[in-house]
């Protein structure tokens, strides 16, 4: 399957579920019994937060934040010590590129630091931690929040950090979209590429999923920490701070789709909350589901998700 | 206005300086008989360098539009100017959004008080009927009398004025900083000289039932489905030439939505017509006006009137649909 290649689906079609039936659950459009409830391997993923992370001017408390990230990291990879989990994922051998986003909604400065330090106790070397978004890189802790270099793109568009990399973490921020409905960690690739015009089209951008099929970062992203903070709930990218809400966690996993899949399931359950209806997202996150049925870059069947919930449990919206 | 008329003299010398660059090439004898591809290198050249300074005039007049400061935040920081060429270095994925519109310069500058801040971003658009267009996407908040139209809501002020639209955050969403923005606002539109014109065709939506600021102005597909997702194809051939309103109705009980698009000749507002029947409504045609059930008991209605298309959507009740559609055409 190209990049380019059309989708002709409609409201109709939507609304129907009889395609792109994963997206109708996650919207709510359709009951979630529809899906194959066939017992086949479940892709984890972890959400955890907590109430005091952040205080009412929306300041960070790191110590709250590092033990919640060490908590996830738990989850995630089934071990008490975090750091093994950590150990297991990266090594003194690589050179890892951490993706943040640096628009509108912004991966918190403070989980950009609580990554470097765990990379650090895992063995990877200063020197060989890359961070960027864009063509905006920062190399080694010094450089982690001035971003000063530049070091382009190659021939296939995607970033030279990416090619420099041989591990990939992804964290973006955690919001819905105008014009691709959503954007959580497969649109955050986007930001790694010197074409993203070519993604951002008018058929709900549905070829974001061909960006986490691609090797390069199929095979090298090992872990995505979704920064859910203070989520954006409608609009976006551009922001309207009433739609921002302090959900003050994050999720993390291994399966872009996966992960997606359950933030959008939150922000769909936020929307319907605020306006106490089903207020669906316009356009819908066709990208998604997409990114399983087209790409098969992951799952987008919340019955094949292993959800594991942790910490503050008032308001996880799922 | 100071700085936009300190720009307007530096002009001048720009004009001096395409002539000198014409006149130097007859003094050195290359051009005892000008040859054309020098003519045209200089025509090129003085095209680019009167371009280069328009856009310095422009971007200087959007500069001059910002307050030195507003009740206790003052300026800080160089003001950030982005142009259609480079708008996704600062909205990148919501660049679309203003590019779908004839946007021409955003200017960004930040207000400080100790650590916190309030951003401005001022739109300037080629008309101030897609000025009001981009505002009219979202007009959640209270109204305030502040431009041609505007409205404020949990830290943030927007407004239409002429062809400017113009944003002021505070990111913290509440409303501590009020003062402070709405004196803003009321400097920015102050500087703001003619007052803005909305499109014409807003004039054709019924005013009975209208939902207050319901009402929408647009051209592209990509904003019909921002507004209310129709499919992932453009079935109703919208485009820059198209000019769309949408608003949101509640007759009695009944709920619609109401969208009027007009088309530049009647030819292709047929063919739009026919391809949103056979495609998405998949009814076979017969006459000017189709009803049909679609999904959730719902109706969808269009009604071809020459050079425009009017649908509507999410009705429950097929003959009060037939009825609003009939009476949309008297007008």
């Amino acid at each position: 399957m190209t990049r380019k290649e059309k989708i002709s689906f409609s409201r109709r079609d939507f609304l129907k579920g009889t395609t792109l039936t994963t997206l109708g659950v996650a919207l709510g459009l359709v009951s979630p019994e529809v899906l194959s409830s066939q017992e086949t391997k479940k892709e984890r993923v972890v959400i955890v937060r907590d109430k005091n992370v952040q205080d009412a001017d929306f300041k960070v408390d790191k110590n709250i934040f590092s033990k919640l990230l060490d908590t996830g990291m738990s989850n995630l990879g089934g071990d008490n010590d975090p750091t093994k989990v950590w150990k297991k994922l990266f090594s003194s051998k690589d050179i890892v590129g951490i993706k943040i986003s640096q628009m509108m909604t912004p991966t918190h400065k403070e989980l950009v630091e609580l990554i470097f330090s765990n990379l650090l106790k895992a063995g990877v070397n200063d020197k060989n931690i890359y961070i960027w978004d864009r063509d905006r890189v920062g190399i080694g802790s010094a450089e982690m929040h001035s971003l000063p270099k530049s070091l382009g793109y190659a021939k296939d568009h995607f970033s030279n950090v990416i090619k420099k990399s041989t591990a990939l973490i992804n964290v973006p921020g955690m919001k819905s979209h105008w014009l691709a409905g959503a954007a959580f960690s497969i649109k955050n690739w986007a930001g790694a590429v010197d074409n993203a015009v070519e993604y951002h089209t008018e058929d709900c951008c549905s070829s974001f999923g061909a960006l986490v099929a691609n090797p390069e970062i199929k095979s090298k992203c090992r872990l995505i920490i979704l920064d859910g903070l203070r989520p954006l709930f409608n609009g976006g990218p551009q922001v309207d701070p009433k739609y921002l809400w302090s959900y003050n966690g994050v999720i993390l996993g291994f399966d872009h789709v996966a992960v997606d899949t359950v933030a959008l399931k939150i922000i769909q359950n936020k929307r319907d909350e605020y306006k106490k209806e089903k207020w669906v997202l316009n356009p819908p996150p066709l990208h998604i589901a997409l990114a399983d049925t087209r790409y098969k870059a992951g799952t987008s069947d919340l019955n094949k998700i292993e959800l594991i919930k942790s910490g503050w449990q008032e308001g996880v919206l799922i | 206005m100071s700085n936009f008329l300190e720009c307007k003299t530096s002009v001048l010398p720009l004009n001096r300086v395409g002539v000198e660059l014409v006149s130097t090439q007859s003094r050195t004898g290359l051009n005892s008989s000008p040859t054309l591809p020098i003519l045209c290198f200089n025509l090129v050249a003085i095209s680019l360098l009167v371009l280069f300074f328009q856009g310095v005039i422009m971007a200087n007049q959007l500069k001059s539009l910002f307050p030195q400061k507003a009740k206790d935040f003052e300026k800080s920081d160089q003001a950030k100017i982005f142009d259609r060429k480079n708008l996704y270095d600062y909205l990148d994925g919501g660049a679309e959004l203003y590019l779908a519109y004839d946007f021409q310069r955003l200017v960004v500058q930040d207000y400080k008080s100790g650590e916190t801040s309030i951003t401005v971003e001022v739109y300037s658009m080629e008309t101030s009927q897609d000025a009001f267009g981009l505002y009219s996407l979202d007009q959640e908040g209270e109204d305030v009398q502040i431009g041609d139209r505007a409205t404020y809501g949990s830290g943030l002020l927007k407004f239409w004025k002429g062809n400017y639209l113009v944003r002021i955050t505070d990111m913290s969403g509440n409303d501590r900083f009020i003062e402070a923005i709405l004196d803003l606002g009321k400097n920015i539109s102050q500087n703001i000289a003619p007052k803005g014109k909305p499109p014409e065709l807003l004039a054709k939506l019924p005013a009975d039932g209208l939902v207050p600021h319901s009402e929408r102005f647009f051209h592209k597909q990509i904003i019909l489905n921002n507004l209310y997702f129709l499919s992932t194809e453009n079935l109703l051939n919208l485009n820059e030439k198209t000019s769309a309103v949408m608003g949101d109705y509640l007759l009695g009980k009944m709920n619609l939505k109401l969208l009027l698009i007009s088309y530049p000749d009647t030819s292709i507002a047929k063919y739009a017509f026919e391809n949103f029947c056979n495609r998405y409504l998949k009814t076979s045609l017969s006459g000017n006006r189709v009803i049909q059930k679609v999904e959730e008991g719902k109706f969808a209605g269009a009604e071809l009137d020459k050079k425009n298309l009017w649908l509507t959507f999410e009705s429950r009740d097929e003959k009060a649909t037939g009825n609003f559609l009939r009476n949309l055409k008297k007008r």
